[in-house]
């Protein structure tokens, strides 16, 4: 269709051709490759694990911190206190901060491309509703040591898992899982678990309906190095998984009727990834509790900076939520210390002025 | 050659609402058949039961022979390409990237494109034409760009049947002619459902008229888009005139009960 066209003269580019030298109307490091981004985004992870190791209440300087953690990846023997709490009390936490901001990343872009919306996230399907009723029947009937450290954990994953499961049975269909069927059904489920925390909250004790209150809205006070480990486990093989599959999820995001021409059964994909969601999400959910905010912006976030491709937006995505997470909860266990603030709140703090001037500078990135 | 489609006894249906009604037809291999019909009278269904979005519940859909059923979804996929009518969500793709989406099917399990590939979405896009915007955003783009996109990706997986499901929307004079020249000599199996009937008559081998899910004629454009039928089926008048340049049919829709003004007789 070449012929009379104006611009039909023009040099075609040599492969690999991400298109002539037009003006970029979205994603500022769509360019860049992606193994440049992950470096760079790995590093300043680093970084920031270990400057945010070194803040608290025993003020440790980065390269005591770098030194600790060097001894314990290599075995050597601890020096001193300061080890003792860069590696027991600090890293397990740090590490849960990585792994949650970095699931609920991975979650969100599965779910806004399985439902094609980008204002879902993870919660819309219900998930978190049922992580928090997990944890809020535990907390209200049976208390939070009832099964030890791991109670409220447990229950947490167990409330998710079960409304993963209860929400694809409702929802599917002789072909699977269609996108509307599955959001009207996770945000019906969704709405009704809540119902039922609200009213095991009123009918349990003052004590209780604190601790449910700090659980709803996110803390890593819990860390231990037992979970980080569950959870750091758990949620790095799913985003493996997930970044093996990136190239389908770009399809799925297509429509149904593309995807089947494209050669994919999208209801028997839609709910492989929803699995996968479930997984992350109660993987986060259940060491974290309910922390809003990452799952629906760090997918979008990462959108507007490289490009719409699934398999950037994963790894990348995965790698600001860990960044963002990770400062926020120093900033949870910081400012008004000794005390803690729920991480919810700060996530919005830390990442809404980001977003903004993202949405600002980038309008075009945006679907 | 390959691509030869058949439909033997096809029936199918939503619900209870019968889109397909035992609709028997072939589209020979290598030729331009085109669909045309009102609204409604099956021809986007009769194209969504060969990419598998449709089921026959009674009936086979065969490709050279093999029940289409016995082929896995990405064999069926590697052989036939798709421009369908639904716009795809505006997903920040740019052009290049949909257009790269249409080698899925021969792609590995990492999705990696070979130089192969790159081989294949160029020639894509230099014959859809959408080399100057290839590296634009989808929502940047018209209508009518976005459709040459789409139509780019369909041959970018290089298939030897295109199904084009209104391939001309959106589209200006110049690009809707191009599309179908291109149609009519790549040598590929052709099936598009067409609205323009004049330009089905224009260039198509083969023409199957559809009315409310039956086949009410099958032939070459001269016997199947009479003024009788066209009356039956589409309840227009038209004139058919054969072009004394390329010796095909040509039409002329509605010039009996076209409204008359004064001074216009």
């Amino acid at each position: 269709m070449t012929a009379g066209h104006p611009d039909a003269g023009r040099p075609a580019p040599v492969a690999p051709p991400r298109g002539p030298a037009a003006p970029l109307h979205g994603g500022l490091w769509r360019r860049v490759p992606l193994p440049v981004l992950l470096a760079a985004g790995l590093l300043v992870l680093a970084v920031s694990a270990v400057l945010a190791i070194g803040v608290g209440a025993v003020a440790i300087p980065p390269g005591e911190v770098a030194g600790a953690l060097w001894r314990a990846a290599t075995g050597a023997p601890q020096h001193g206190p300061d080890d003792f709490i860069v590696v027991q009390l600090r890293l397990p936490r740090v590490i849960e901060a990585m792994t949650v901001g970095a699931g609920l990343a991975g979650a969100g872009t599965i779910v806004q491309a399985i439902v094609r919306n980008p204002i879902a996230d993870p919660y819309v399907l219900g998930l978190s509703s049922g992580a928090s009723l997990g944890a809020v029947t535990v907390i209200t009937t049976l208390g939070i040591g009832f099964a030890g450290s791991l109670t409220l954990p447990l229950a947490a994953f167990a409330g998710a898992a079960g409304t993963g499961i209860l929400v694809f049975l409702l929802a599917r269909t002789r072909a699977g899982l269609a996108a509307g069927p599955l959001v009207m059904t996770g945000v019906a489920a969704g709405s009704l678990l809540s119902g039922v925390t609200s009213f095991l909250l009123l009918r349990g004790s003052a004590d209780a309906a604190q601790d449910v209150m700090f659980w709803l809205l996110g803390s890593l006070s819990g860390a231990q190095w037992r979970l980080a480990a569950i959870s750091g486990t758990l949620t790095g093989a799913s985003l493996a998984v997930l970044l093996l599959r990136g190239h389908r999820l770009n399809i799925l995001a297509l429509g149904d009727e593309s995807a089947a021409a494209l050669g994919m059964r999208p209801g028997l994909a839609r709910a492989g990834f929803f699995a996968l969601a479930a997984l992350l999400t109660g993987a986060a959910v259940s060491v974290a509790g309910a922390i809003g905010f990452i799952g629906l912006v760090m997918p979008n976030l990462a959108r507007m900076l490289v490009g719409a491709d699934s398999r950037r937006v994963i790894p990348f995505g995965a790698l600001i939520g860990a960044v963002i997470l990770l400062w926020a909860d120093t900033a949870a266990r910081t400012v008004l210390a000794p005390s803690e603030v729920p991480i919810g709140i700060l996530t919005a703090f830390i990442g809404v002025p980001i977003f903004i001037a993202a949405v600002r500078t980038q309008p075009g990135a945006l679907p | 050659m390959s691509g030869a489609v058949t439909f033997d006894e096809v029936t199918v249906a939503w619900k209870k609402t019968v889109a397909l009604d035992r609709v028997s037809l072939a589209a020979p291999a290598g030729a331009f058949t085109a669909l045309v019909g009102p609204n409604g009278s099956g021809k986007s269904t009769l194209l969504k039961t060969l990419y598998g979005v449709a089921r026959p519940r009674s009936g086979t859909v065969s490709l050279d022979g093999t029940p289409l059923h016995k082929l896995s979804t990405t064999e069926r996929a590697r052989r036939i390409g798709v421009l369908a009518q639904d716009s795809p969500a505006l997903s920040g793709y740019t052009a290049w990237e949909m257009i790269a989406l249409g080698r899925t099917a021969r792609l590995g399990p990492f999705a990696r494109l070979s130089p192969r590939d790159h081989q294949a979405i160029n020639q894509a896009i230099e014959t859809a034409g959408c080399r100057p915007y290839v590296g634009r955003p989808l929502g940047t783009l018209s209508g009518g760009q976005r459709q040459r996109v789409l139509f780019a990706r369909a041959l970018a997986g290089e298939p030897d049947i295109l199904l084009l499901d209104e391939p001309t929307n959106h589209l200006d004079p110049r690009h809707q002619l191009d599309l179908l020249d291109y149609a009519a000599r790549c040598g590929k199996t052709v099936i598009a459902a067409l609205h323009t009937l004049d330009l089905a008559a224009a260039y198509a081998d083969h023409i199957h008229v559809l009315e409310a899910g039956r086949l009410a004629a099958t032939g070459p454009p001269a016997t199947t888009l009479t003024p009788q039928i066209l009356r039956q089926v589409f309840t227009v008048d038209a004139t058919v005139i054969n072009d004394p340049a390329t010796g095909r049919t040509r039409l002329l829709i509605g010039t009996h009960s076209a409204v008359q003004r004064p001074g216009n007789p």
